[in-house]
């Protein structure tokens, strides 16, 4: 058992216990999206890059292999005589990285018209799920409402924002933006809130007792300790504002992975659509991995940072 | 603890209230004020909404079911795979290193992204609800609840091997009450994400679901922008109900705790 993964148990207890039983339904309807990552970063870290190549690679040679083999069986058509498929629904790998490096220039535009809208949504979400969350913290009696009705947003599927956003802001950018943020208002709203009331009462009343403001214990001791909750929840949001993106870019947008991807699908030019997935895939894992690197550097020196070196 | 929740709910109410003001408004400052074009499309009076719901209800609850059942099927489908797979890697180290990075890795990418792609290669709207409910249930589950299993303190296990308890008893005394808090944080995430894949589906050009509903009401206009405005809030609906059921029924099976963390940290630590 890492420490990392005691950290996060006993905040939530403790908070779970302090603030009132309001705040402990919005505590269960937090969605526990920090958990997936702190179980996986472990693993994480060992694909991207958290130890030395040479401890790595007994570690990675494994899952490495065994992808390569599922990859063979695939070119073997093996997956093709299992579920009756043709090479024309599921093209093999070959076709597939023909395809990818043939519209090569293609896929990296669409992959930066995507990128620039989940980023801008990422941002933009973050940003108003993190007031949200402070709003609730120094003014309980309002912001808490804002979170329960920020939970409430986060079940609300994508697909019903998407038309919603296109109507509002037009068929550019700013709508898939939207959707994304909106996408990762929920998770940073929640995470950080977590974070922010996840020093102990004790911490508390010591700040109290030396005469400290709201403000000052705001800054010195809430902020700092909710930093490693509001990362996980940016981490998490690195995924769902992509995933939204490309989602929203399925219907209404002109360009965009999602819209070459719906697009190639449409018109039977299936390799495309793979090559469309394999890159969405490595923008995802791309924008964690970066996240991951100023997680590490952020949190330098602090328990939470130090388990993510520390071996299992 | 029960009158702190009911105040929870009365906040709720308050807010849901108070939206449901500022959107009157807001709907009125569009359409009367501003005069801003299609503003009935944009924003429409709450109570014009809830009119066309109350008048076609049926045909878009009756849309709504298929669109939530199929979304069921798969994702029961894919939370017992992932619930498989995860016994499986808590079970052998081997295969837990083979398939764990492939989950982690899968929780970085964008899943639904294959939506188009499985409609592509089955072009049958059931099978392609299903497969994508269930894909995405999958990795959550067999993540969380893998994360459950590798709480269990060694000693409890070592006590249990000398005592030379069965496998199944291990199994029902041990492995599972530790691994179903994990299930179901596994299946609360997944659960909204399930229905948004169904939709998803269906606006790929499935005949039935609420998604067909929204796609045909889009296209129609302003004619029938309170008519589209209902299954954008229907499939909201949806998303809180997958949501409401599993955290309900987590509550019926697990009453004894009220997020998943909490006790999984319980189950390890104290």
């Amino acid at each position: 058992m890492t420490p990392g993964a005691d950290i996060e148990p006993k905040g939530a207890t403790r908070s779970g216990a302090s603030v009132s039983a309001a705040a402990a339904a919005l505590e269960a309807a937090i969605p526990e999206a920090p958990t997936p990552s702190r179980r996986a970063r472990p693993h994480a870290n060992k694909l991207l890059g958290g130890r030395s190549a040479a401890s790595r690679l007994p570690e990675l040679l494994l899952p490495l292999a065994a992808g390569l083999a599922v990859l063979a069986l695939w070119q073997a058509e093996l997956f093709h005589a299992l579920l009756g498929l043709r090479t024309y629904q599921l093209p093999l790998p070959s076709a597939i990285a023909a395809a990818a490096a043939a519209n090569a220039e293609l896929l990296l535009r669409s992959a930066g018209v995507t990128l620039a809208e989940a980023w801008l949504g990422l941002a933009a979400g973050s940003l108003l799920g993190w007031l949200a969350a402070a709003a609730a913290v120094l003014r309980p009696a309002l912001g808490r409402g804002a979170l329960l009705l920020a939970a409430a947003l986060s079940a609300v599927p994508i697909v019903a924002l998407a038309p919603l956003f296109s109507l509002w802001l037009g068929d550019g950018i700013a709508s898939r933006a939207g959707v994304a943020a909106v996408a990762s208002l929920a998770p940073m709203a929640l995470g950080s809130w977590r974070g922010l009331t996840s020093p102990s009462s004790a911490e508390l009343d010591l700040m109290r007792s030396l005469g400290a403001s709201k403000a000052a214990e705001f800054r010195k001791l809430r902020l700092p300790s909710s930093l490693p909750y509001t990362l996980t929840a940016l981490k998490i949001n690195a995924a769902a504002s992509l995933i939204a993106a490309i989602v929203s870019e399925f219907f209404f947008a002109s360009g965009g992975l999602g819209y070459l991807l719906s697009n190639s699908v449409k018109i039977a030019r299936m390799p495309l659509g793979w090559a469309c997935i394999a890159v969405a895939a490595a923008a995802g894992i791309a924008s964690y991995g970066l996240l991951q690197l100023a997680e590490r550097r952020l949190l330098h020196g602090q328990p939470d940072g130090a388990d993510s070196k520390q071996a299992r | 603890m029960r009158a702190g929740a009911a105040g929870g709910w009365k906040d709720l109410a308050l807010w849901g209230a108070a939206a449901l003001l500022l959107w009157e408004l807001g709907s009125w400052l569009l359409l009367e004020r501003l005069q801003v074009p299609l503003a009935q499309s944009k924003l429409p009076y709450p109570h014009r909404v809830a009119e066309a719901l109350a008048r076609d209800g049926g045909k878009l609850l009756a849309e709504a079911a298929a669109t939530l059942g199929s979304a069921a099927k798969g994702f029961l489908a894919g939370a017992l795979a992932g619930a498989a797979l995860a016994l499986l890697m808590g079970a052998s180290r081997t295969a837990e290193r083979i398939a764990a990075p492939y989950a982690v890795a899968s929780q970085m990418i964008p899943i639904l992204g294959l939506a188009p792609i499985v409609y592509g290669i089955f072009r049958d709207e059931g099978m392609a609800r299903l497969l994508i409910a269930a894909y995405i249930a999958f990795f959550p589950v067999a993540l969380q609840m893998l994360r459950g299993l590798k709480s269990i303190r060694p000693e409890d296990r070592e006590l249990q091997r000398v005592l030379a308890a069965g496998r199944w008893f291990a199994f029902r005394t041990l492995l599972l009450p530790a691994s179903l808090p994990g299930l179901f944080t596994g299946l609360k995430t997944a659960a909204p994400l399930a229905v948004t894949g169904a939709i998803l589906v269906e606006l790929m050009g499935a005949r039935h679901g609420i998604g067909v509903l929204m796609l045909r009401y889009l296209y129609y206009g302003p004619s029938h922008a309170y008519l589209f405005w209902c299954t954008v809030l229907l499939s909201a609906a949806l998303g809180l109900l997958a949501y409401g059921a599993v955290a309900l029924l987590e509550r019926l099976l697990l009453p004894w705790q009220r997020s998943g963390p909490a006790a999984a940290g319980k189950g390890a630590g104290a």
